[in-house]
C-alpha cells in the first residue's frame, strides 16, 4: 500500500503541523509525476476546497468559481512538474494559478456579452440576486459583509480575502499577487477602511 | 495611564503591521485608555465578522467538486515521441524512403553509359537491328507456306536477308 492513502481527506492534512502537510503533499505530487492517477484524485482532494472557496470569494459566482477550479487544476496538472517546491508552498503556487484565472475570467465578464434569449428578451438574468445557497448560509450581518466585500475593487478583494480568510503573511500575499509586500500593507489598509466605513452606514452594524 | 491617544495605530495593529515597539505601545496604552480600547474591540470585530462570513461561504458538495476534477495530466513522453514531433518524424522517414527508392529503382543510367559511349556496340547494335524486321517478315511467309516451323525471332534467324527467302507458293 502506498502511502499517503489517495483517500486521505483534506480535513485531515489541515490537522497537520505544516513541515508534515507540507511532506505529504511533495509525496503525493511525486506519485502523480510517476503516472499514479489516483494521486492526482488526492492531490484534488486535497486542495479543491480551498481553491474554490478562494475563487469563489473573488469572483461571487458559484458557476464561475467551478469553471475556475476546473482550469486551475487542469492546468496545475499539465504543469506539475514545473513546480518548484524551493521556491514556494505548493498552495501558494496554487493560489497563484486560481488567482490568475480569476482576473481572466473576471476580463472575460466585463466585455458585454449577449445571448441569443437575452436579445429576444427571453431570459435576462439579473446577476445581483444573490445565490439561494449563499442566501441560506449566510446570517443578515454575513450577507451585508458579503456585500461590501462585493463593492470592493478586485485588487483590494484579493487582498482581504487572502489576509482576512486565508490568514497570510503579507510577504506570502505578495508573492501570490506579484506585488512587493509594502503594497500588500497598503491594500490592507485600504481595504480594512473601505470595510469599516460600508460597514459603519449600515445601522445594524458595530 | 498615557493620555497620548493611539487610534491612528489601532488599524495597524489589528491587521498585524506594526513592529513590536509599536504594538507594545497600543497594548499598553489600551489597557487603561476606554475610547482607544473600544475602537480597538471595534476593529478586531470587523476583521473578525469578515473572517467568519469568508469561512460560513458555502461549498459545493464532493460529489459536485468531483464533477470538476480534471483528468491526470497523461504520462510524460520524451520530445522525439510526442504528438507533433513523432508525425514530423514519421513524415521525413517516409520521405527519405520514398527519395531512397527512387534512387535504387530507377534505369541504371550509370551501366549503360559505356554501350553508348563506345561507338563500335553502338554501330552493331544498329547493324543487327535492321534484320529484326526482315525476320518478321520472313516467320509470316513461312506461315503462309504452311511449314510447321516458324523461325525465332534471334538475331541469328534475322540476319538471313529476304532476298534469300525461297518465295511463298502462288506468289510466282
Amino acid at each position: 500500500m502506498t502511502w499517503p492513502p489517495a483517500e486521505m481527506p483534506a480535513a485531515a492534512i489541515a490537522g497537520m503541523p505544516a513541515a508534515e502537510a507540507s511532506r505529504h503533499t511533495a509525496i503525493l505530487i511525486s506519485r502523480c509525476l510517476a503516472g499514479e492517477e489516483s494521486a492526482y484524485a488526492a492531490l484534488y482532494n486535497l486542495y479543491a476546497g480551498e481553491i474554490y472557496r478562494l475563487c469563489y470569494s473573488l469572483l461571487q459566482h458559484r458557476e464561475d468559481a467551478e469553471e475556475v477550479l476546473q482550469d486551475a487544476f487542469e492546468y496545475a496538472f499539465r504543469r506539475l512538474e514545473t513546480y518548484q517546491p524551493r521556491k514556494s508552498a505548493f498552495k501558494t503556487w496554487l493560489y497563484r494559478i486560481a488567482i490568475s484565472r480569476c482576473r481572466n475570467k473576471r476580463r472575460r465578464k466585463w466585455l458585454p456579452t449577449f445571448s441569443l434569449q437575452q436579445l429576444a428578451g427571453d431570459d435576462i438574468s439579473d446577476h445581483t440576486v444573490p445565490d439561494p445557497s449563499e442566501q441560506a448560509a449566510l446570517t443578515e450581518q454575513q450577507r451585508q459583509v458579503w456585500q461590501a466585500l462585493k463593492q470592493l475593487s478586485p485588487k483590494l478583494r484579493e487582498t482581504a480575502v487572502l489576509r482576512y480568510y486565508e490568514g497570510l503573511a503579507y510577504a506570502e500575499i505578495g508573492e501570490i499577487l506579484d506585488i512587493s509586500p509594502k503594497t500588500v500593507e497598503s491594500r490592507m489598509r485600504l481595504a480594512h477602511q473601505a470595510l469599516r466605513e460600508m460597514l459603519a452606514a449600515d445601522p445594524h452594524n458595530l | 495611564m498615557e493620555q497620548t491617544h493611539v487610534f491612528n495605530l489601532i488599524s495597524d495593529y489589528v491587521l498585524g503591521l506594526l513592529p513590536v515597539a509599536e504594538r507594545r505601545l497600543v497594548e499598553r496604552h489600551a489597557a487603561d485608555c476606554t475610547a482607544c480600547r473600544q475602537q480597538l474591540v471595534a476593529e478586531r470585530e470587523l476583521s473578525q465578522r469578515v473572517r467568519h462570513t469568508l469561512a460560513a461561504l458555502p461549498t459545493p458538495s464532493p460529489a459536485r467538486l468531483a464533477r470538476r476534477q480534471p483528468p491526470p495530466s497523461p504520462a510524460r513522453v520524451p520530445l522525439f515521441f510526442q504528438a507533433g514531433w513523432y508525425k514530423a518524424w514519421v513524415t521525413v522517414g517516409v520521405l527519405l524512403a520514398i527519395f531512397a527508392g527512387t534512387l535504387y529503382l530507377r534505369p541504371n543510367t550509370a551501366a549503360n553509359a559505356p554501350v553508348w559511349a563506345d561507338p563500335a556496340p553502338y554501330a552493331l547494335a544498329t547493324a543487327t537491328e535492321q534484320p529484326t524486321a526482315t525476320t518478321t517478315v520472313t516467320a509470316t511467309a513461312t506461315q503462309v507456306a504452311g511449314s510447321a516451323e516458324i523461325p525465332s525471332a534471334t538475331p541469328t534467324a534475322a540476319a538471313t536477308p529476304i532476298a534469300a527467302l525461297p518465295a511463298p507458293p502462288g506468289s510466282q
